[in-house]
């Protein structure tokens, strides 16, 4: 590292290394990918065959693979609707009016960062024991409210708990998309041009934050969609990874395609999603 | 859209906490209500308190209680046998989720969220660093879409993408190492997937893209005017690294071990997918919550749980501590 500068001066030992890096980072990144891929399409006598493929979309069981994917889909919207929903106006009347309380909502909104998702899970089990109707059926419209959002028919909890786990995710975005311009001059010549609060949100506030949000709502979706632990200890079966686990050993190769495929698509989204955030931002800047 | 009302009101209504819960997040859009503005917050910290904070404290209180029942009777309506219960307050949990194989499912996450912790994290910045030198930015955007999409999707997928590659029986790896070889993956080599050695693997998986991608930002913020007045002043690159560089990077770094621990502790579907025995306390509690109806394990859980929360706490203080320190210098 010692011969190494940061973007403009690169010794050779530097330009060695830095390959050497890549390459080992490349075959250990893409590696367990062809080496899947190549067991995708491996036919038992010798041979190659897409079968596995075609078999993605008719598994015997309960639901199929559309099915989950949109499951998820819709699970990981409500999430991004409910965190921006959440957090956009909360955040913008932190930056405008009450920076003061910036820093105890920064900490809390860092803490699902670190706190095992699973610990959560018992603690909403937790929950849902104390609010079991006890033998008088007892319990007011708290309780009633607590187990409709349980009620097995709708996955309701799930985006609460997901907004939670994805709030630094979408904390971090928004707070960078807040720094990266004057919030307060903008609102400030907005207002004065005698534009409404809901037209300087909508119209100045909000495509200013376009990249920001994008990025988050981005973030909440690869999370969504690949979220496991909550959903299966609590029992919910047809979220996209809890369908992919339960899928039999003895479909190990559509299983196997089925994971390769769904990276795949989810960074090809990633990508897309990022390519339009940078030619939204370039705009922008070329615009003003 | 419609989700929206209900979603953020059905907490407050259920806690029944803050009767405040009424007032709008738009409160803050009203001009001259900036003594009231702060009612623009309770939003937030009604949903984080109804969805966060309580959870954890039903943790951390029915780690300390007990259920005992008493004897069955038959319920007058509905016809099914019920029990009296009665929850005392006790430390029977605890003392058992720190007993036997719950002590060493602990000590194994624990074992190998270090391990494999530090390893991601010097793997990773290795690989930051490489990816940040490097010219092309078509480079940088695949490597950071690809790490987001591992990091945070990962979970499931990747655990059958290394089962199809390293599995004992039917791995590709296994299967061309032994045919052109006559080597075996376990006996020969000392891997196996299941066994912890393999977890590490396919947990660096995630923790090195999780590594560059929090460092990618930190290493790009290195102003190169600091090398360049650095080596105006006849510094050595030596000491530019040693005396700029290191501590301008060290709090973030230290901050993304800490990042890359709690991940691998908390890390559940990789883990379960490839080896659903495997002797962690993550599949430990939901073995313990999911597995039976024993009067009693849901308390154990809240037990085991409390053990995590306990190692975390520590460190997420450290955590929000660092990055005060990281964005000092690197905002």
């Amino acid at each position: 590292m010692t011969d190494n500068a940061i973007a403009r001066n690169r010794g050779a030992g530097g330009t060695a290394l830095r390959w050497l890096v890549l390459t080992v980072a490349a075959i250990y990144f893409i590696g367990p990918l062809l080496a899947a891929i190549s067991f995708t399409v491996k036919k038992p006598g010798g041979g190659v065959t897409l079968s596995a493929y075609r078999d993605i979309f008719n598994q015997p069981g309960e639901i199929s693979f559309g099915h989950a994917l949109i499951y998820s889909l819709l699970i990981a919207l409500a999430t991004i609707v409910l965190a921006l929903a959440l957090m956009v106006p909360t955040q913008l009347l932190l930056h405008l009016r009450l920076p003061r309380w910036r820093g105890l909502v920064e900490v809390i909104c860092l803490l699902p960062l670190v706190f095992p998702p699973v610990v959560l899970v018992v603690g909403v089990s937790g929950v849902y024991r104390w609010a079991q109707p006890g033998e008088d059926g007892q319990g007011g419209a708290a309780f009633h409210l607590l187990r409709f959002i349980r009620d097995s028919s709708h996955p309701l909890l799930l985006p609460l708990l997901y907004a939670v786990m994805t709030l630094p995710f979408v904390y971090r975005a928004i707070d960078a998309g807040l720094r990266s311009f004057d919030v307060a001059t903008l609102v400030e010549a907005s207002r004065s041009l005698g534009a409404s609060w809901p037209t300087t949100i909508g119209s100045v506030l909000l495509p200013s934050l376009r990249t920001a949000l994008t990025n988050a709502a981005f973030l909440c979706f690869a999370l969504v969609m690949g979220e496991y632990t909550v959903a299966s200890i609590l029992l919910y079966t047809k979220p996209f990874p809890v369908w992919l686990a339960q899928l039999p050993t003895t479909s190990g190769q559509v299983r196997a395609a089925i994971s390769v495929f769904s990276l795949l698509l989810v960074q090809a989204l990633l990508l897309v999603v990022s390519g339009v955030g940078t030619r939204g931002a370039r705009r922008k800047v070329a615009s003003s | 859209m419609a989700i929206l009302p209900t979603a953020i009101d059905a907490p407050s209504g259920a806690g029944n906490r803050r009767p405040r819960s009424r007032a709008r997040s738009d409160v803050a859009s009203r001009t001259g209500a900036s003594r009231l503005s702060w009612l623009g917050l309770v939003p937030f910290f009604v949903f984080i308190g109804t969805v966060f904070l309580v959870p954890i404290g039903f943790v951390v209180v029915q780690a300390f209680q007990r259920t005992t029942s008493g004897e069955a009777h038959r319920d007058p309506v509905t016809q099914q046998f019920v029990r009296a219960t009665e929850t005392h307050t006790t430390l029977a949990n605890i003392k058992e989720s720190l007993e036997g194989v719950y002590l060493s499912s602990l000590g194994t996450s624990v074992k190998l969220s270090a391990i494999t912790a530090v390893l991601g994290a010097i793997l990773g910045l290795l690989l930051a660093y490489a990816v940040v030198t490097s010219r092309g930015s078509l480079l940088k955007q695949v490597v950071s879409t690809a790490a987001a999409v591992t990091a945070n999707f990962g979970g499931v997928p990747l655990a059958f993408l290394f089962i199809a590659t390293l599995d004992a029986n039917v791995g590709v790896v296994t299967l061309f190492l032994d045919k052109h070889f006559g080597l075996s993956l376990g006996d020969d080599l000392g891997v196996s997937l299941a066994g912890l050695s393999g977890l590490a693997l396919v947990y660096l998986y995630f923790l090195i893209p999780l590594m560059v991608l929090v460092m990618m930002p930190a290493l790009e913020g290195l102003k190169v005017q600091w090398a360049e007045a650095a080596e105006n002043l006849g510094a050595s690159r030596w000491q530019y690294w040693r005396w700029v560089a290191a501590p301008v990077l060290l709090p973030s770094v230290l901050g993304s071990l800490l990042l890359l621990f709690c991940s691998a502790f908390s890390a559940y579907a990789t883990a379960y997918a490839i080896n659903s025995s495997a002797p962690l306390v993550t599949i430990r509690i939901s073995s313990v919550l999911s597995g039976n109806v024993l009067s009693g394990q849901e308390n154990l859980g809240a037990a085991l749980a409390l053990n995590m929360i306990v190692i975390v706490l520590p460190l997420t203080v450290v955590y929000q501590l660092l990055q005060r320190r990281t964005s000092r210098w690197l905002a």
